[in-house]
């Protein structure tokens, strides 16, 4: 097992709804591409900052008429931050895996894939990884790529 | 020969954040007598690597599809197998987006407009700048279960008549969103496509449904099948929703609405009562009658029809503890 890429970054609001993309060579082809990838924190725990941002989110949205009980953005509670991970080999798009969970593992092998990503060959050349940042409500947000690459072991 | 098809269009497994695998929904699907199903997962169609087995093994179509989900708005295309990127495109862009989709042979519909937007549910609520409303194939104007209660979908209800009356062609359809299935859901919406089922019977019905609601040959519900036709004056020559009826100043038109009640019978419950039936156009309501709820044929005059735009039928009744719009037609255009 060979390690491809290791990377950790820090995000804050701002770079809601942004993508950030990592571009890597892989030097030969590979068996299995193996993805580990986590963030945290998930929630917005600050009741108070989960207010402001909910309650400005249904006045932008035209969630807020006149009469609403002043507790209704408690149903919108708790506010997530939502990254998720999408993979193109040099040659082709392999998936995205849109789910919430904040530690996830992929792997795209020859033969099988994990949910969300297309099995093939793993040719050599540039990959790249992209995390959309689709939401970010907490102040700060870390999270980690790893990127190993297995080869096939035959008895 | 025009046959309806019931179909659900937005659809998750867990190749996404659905908590289904391709096979459960499609035995769901079948369990629900739903004849065609569209794969929607966001930003993916890794569960398609299933799809000949498991339409094979369940006898449910499944159309090739994807739900952009995107920072700017969500939206579902259909009949498209290769991946188009929606991560280069931003707030302005949305029209480069449906060009591709185009190219490949889909459409591209709007989901749930009116869905809260971000931070609460990520890009939701669509705000891609949309320059011609003519490039746009199709809107989600009732999402979700109980649709025709929900204010997002009467938002998006109320949008989709506004952009007929300013002369825009666009199918409207419902859409689950469907993530999971339990056993005390609320009643889901269908929506039924009109295929026609003697021409090229050698396309797949999944590139029919698709074709059908580029056509508009629609008819959406939450009970019983609505559908129906047109005649000018006398003359033999039938219209169906979707088409376009061309009128001379003097001409009247009589539509002919047909309720079935049979289709999918077991799948809601609709008590004994007077249903109330609309024709609506351009100029709003243009006929009102009450009918029984059970099957039957309807035939209405409609007054100085040139002019009105569009015409669609609307039924209306007690469902599910609620007096609500239980199902509607796309429409046929009248110039």
């Amino acid at each position: 097992m060979s390690r491809l890429l290791y990377v950790e970054g820090t995000v804050d609001r701002t770079c809601t709804q942004s993508h950030i993309t990592y571009s890597f060579h892989i030097p030969q082809p590979t068996d299995t591409i193996r993805i580990l990838f986590s963030y945290t924190p998930k929630l917005l725990e600050d009741q108070e900052q989960a207010r402001e941002i909910i309650e400005e989110s249904m006045s932008k949205y035209g969630y807020d008429e006149p009469g609403h009980s002043p507790d209704l953005w408690k149903k919108y509670m708790p506010l997530q931050n939502l990254l998720t991970l999408s993979v193109d080999d040099p040659l082709r798009h392999r998936g995205n895996a849109h789910r919430p969970e904040m530690q996830q593992e992929h792997w795209l092998g020859s033969s099988t894939a994990s949910p969300g990503f297309l099995a093939g060959d793993n040719p050599a050349g540039m990959w790249r990884i992209t995390v959309s940042l689709h939401a970010v409500v907490t102040e700060t947000l870390v999270y980690q790529i790893h990127v190993l690459g297995e080869e096939a072991t035959y008895a | 020969m025009l046959k309806w098809i019931p179909a659900e269009l937005h659809t998750h497994t867990l190749h996404s954040d659905g908590k289904q695998t391709l096979e459960e929904l499609a035995q769901s699907a079948a369990d629900l007598g739903l004849e065609c199903i569209a794969m929607t997962d966001h930003n993916t169609q890794s569960a398609l690597v299933d799809q000949e087995r498991v339409q094979q093994q369940y006898g449910v179509p499944i159309i090739s599809g994807m739900e952009w989900t995107t920072f700017y708005g969500h939206m579902l295309t259909l009949g498209v197998d290769r991946f188009i990127d929606w991560r280069v495109l931003g707030p302005d862009d949305i029209h480069e987006g449906i060009r591709q989709v185009h190219e490949r042979g889909g459409i591209a519909g709007l989901a749930h407009p009116f869905r809260i937007g971000s931070p609460i549910c990520t890009g939701c609520f669509w705000e891609y700048s949309i320059q011609d409303w003519h490039e746009v194939d199709y809107i989600e104007v009732w999402s979700t279960l109980m649709p025709s209660i929900k204010r997002d979908s009467q938002r998006a209800f109320a949008m989709w008549t506004d952009l007929l009356n300013q002369g825009y062609r666009i199918t409207a359809v419902s859409g689950r969103d469907w993530h999971v299935s339990k056993p005390d859901d609320a009643l889901p919406a269908v929506t039924y496509l009109g295929v026609h089922s003697e021409a090229e019977e050698q396309e797949s019905l999944a590139i029919r449904a698709v074709e059908a609601i580029r056509l508009g040959s629609v008819s959406v519900t939450m009970g019983p099948l609505l559908t129906m036709s047109a005649q000018i004056n006398d003359s033999d020559k039938r219209y169906g929703i979707g088409e376009c009826v061309e009128l001379a100043g003097e001409d009247s038109l009589s539509v002919t609405v047909q309720l079935d009640v049979e289709t999918r019978a077991a799948h809601y419950n609709l008590e004994p009562q007077n249903l109330r039936l609309l024709l609506t156009s351009g100029q709003g309501v243009c006929s009102e009658t009450y009918i029984p709820a059970q099957s039957g044929e309807y035939t209405l005059s409609l007054q100085n029809p040139t002019g009105k735009g569009w015409v669609r039928a609307e039924l209306y009744g007690y469902m599910e503890d609620c007096v609500t719009m239980i199902a509607f037609t796309n429409p046929m255009y009248i110039t």
